[in-house]
């Protein structure tokens, strides 16, 4: 919870972002990293308080090793970011 | 030990007065930079700038490697319609000029501001507009007048009436729309009336042996698939793009140079087509797909003639979510509640899920963060769901909550 300076001291700029719409909840989709190792966060912010940022931090999807061994998981993962909402 | 005190305090004295006595370091004098932002339409159509900079100073400029200039072109709604960085500045001998950056681009009929300089050295704001004039685009101060049919006279012999000129259907600007359904990408959208759809693709023009085209093409993206890389045609340079924003999606709008095939004796490639491409993404039923709405024409004439056919797509453009055969694999998962920051996510049954411990912090940063890690029970921890809190508005997480994520 906090301006957005602040979220990026706890989060860093992304190499990569792209804006998704979920469930009708715009979520921005970024990418950090490089190579075999690339974190993707999806980040939903709150349209009731705007302070509220709820991460989901996939260090799976793209780390290749992993999702290598694990397609199933690959493939579980934006249906698991799929079921997130806001409960006002 | 007083006398020495004294001493100390008079030798202070004199050192100080000397320091007022010394000669002044002479300075070197402030660097004279003056920007300057020529800006011209091009035959092809095309807005070009050139960003210089003039040394207006008596003596040379040394060159600066944390320069840091910035060139940014607004619409004259103040939407970005393109930016520049230049991080270094080399060195300008004095009342010479240097020229660092040529952008060029198609930029629509409208006024537009740029404004181009550095920090340090202050900035040139330049206003342009470019007009639409007998089919082609100027400058407003270069655009010829406008083609107008004399009035008629009542003192004067009649004129020969010459018939209507006829439009052909690639010249005329279409005012009767159909909407057309896209079932299995889940789209609908209006096309001109008369347009011809080449099947099986969807594509249309406005009649057969036309190059002139409208499309929309669709694709599920994997993991490593990045939006453009899927999308957009091989063989492109991108000269513009913009955000775009539309009620349904958010996503971003391209203007690119499509190559044919180079000839043998290695002259560059010919720009066969130049097109105008909106990319949008979206979660469909826990996939990404990107969906591309594009206008392609030979020439940029011919593309700002169908331009207003693309933004008609794009402003009748709906999306309605495909269905999935059969049951909803989501509807008997366990679901993670959050009743302080009011969210909720699902996740698989053989799943489970770990809180993390809170983390504090100092005030003005985030002060403490909580959350937990989603993962199967035989592996690793994929997914992680955090929420930060600061401490000053609120405490970490004020207690569990039964079936939800839980800070320390």
């Amino acid at each position: 919870m906090g301006p957005e300076t602040q979220f990026r001291r706890a989060y860093v700029v992304p190499d990569y972002s792209e804006t998704l719409t979920i469930n009708g909840i715009e979520v921005v989709r970024e990418e950090s990293g490089s190579g075999e190792y690339v974190t993707v966060l999806y980040v939903f912010q709150s349209l009731a308080d705007p302070d509220v940022r709820v991460v989901l931090v996939d260090n799976f999807s793209k780390f290749a090793n992993r999702a290598a061994e694990n397609p199933e998981v690959v493939e579980l993962i934006p249906v698991i970011v799929g079921t997130f909402g806001f409960v006002q | 030990m007083r006398t020495r005190n004294v001493l100390y305090t008079l030798l202070g004295i004199a050192v100080l007065l000397l320091v007022g006595c010394a000669r002044p370091v002479e300075q070197p004098p402030a660097p004279r930079l003056t920007f300057v932002a020529p800006v011209t339409l091009d035959a092809d159509q095309e807005f070009r700038v050139n960003l210089g900079v003039q040394n207006a100073g008596a003596q040379d400029f040394a060159g600066d490697e944390r320069f840091g200039g910035q060139m940014e072109i607004r619409d004259a709604s103040g939407d970005l319609r393109a930016s520049a960085e230049v991080v270094t500045l080399r060195p300008i001998a004095a009342g010479d000029t240097v020229w660092l950056v040529e952008w060029r681009g198609v930029l629509s009929p409208g006024d537009y501001r740029l404004t181009w300089g550095a920090d340090k050295y202050g900035f040139v704001t330049v206003a342009a507009a470019v007009v639409a004039r007998n089919g082609r685009l100027y400058l407003a101060e270069e655009a010829p007048p406008a083609v107008v049919e004399p009035a008629p006279s009542f003192t004067e012999a009649p004129a020969v009436v010459e018939p209507p000129p006829v439009l052909t259907p690639e010249t005329a600007t279409p005012t009767a729309y159909r909407l057309v359904e896209i079932p299995e990408a889940g789209m609908r959208f209006e096309i001109p009336a008369g347009w011809v759809q080449l099947t099986p693709e969807t594509v249309w023009t406005p009649e057969d042996d036309n190059d002139l085209r409208i499309g929309f093409t669709w694709t599920t993206l994997g993991p490593p698939v990045e939006l453009e890389a899927a999308l957009l045609p091989n063989h492109a340079q991108i000269v513009a793009s913009e955000p775009l924003a539309l009620g349904w999606g958010d996503g971003r709008s391209f203007t690119l140079e499509v190559y044919g095939t180079a000839s043998p004796g290695g002259e560059q490639a010919p720009v066969e087509a130049v097109e105008i491409h909106a990319l949008i993404v979206l979660s469909v039923n826990g996939e990404r797909r990107g969906f591309d709405f594009y206008a392609s024409a030979p020439t940029v004439e011919q593309l700002v003639e169908i331009e207003p056919v693309l933004t008609r797509v794009l402003e009748t453009a709906a999306f309605d979510p495909p269905d999935v055969p059969g049951e909803d694999r989501t509807a008997n998962w366990p679901v993670l509640s959050d009743e302080v920051y009011g969210f909720q996510l699902a996740y698989p049954e053989d799943w489970t899920h770990k809180d993390l411990a809170t983390q504090g912090g100092d005030a003005g940063r985030l002060a403490c963060r909580a959350g937990g890690d989603l993962f199967p029970t035989s592996l690793g921890r994929p997914v992680r769901a955090q929420r930060a809190a600061r401490s000053q508005r609120a405490p970490c997480h004020p207690g569990a909550q039964p079936g939800g994520l839980r800070g320390a």
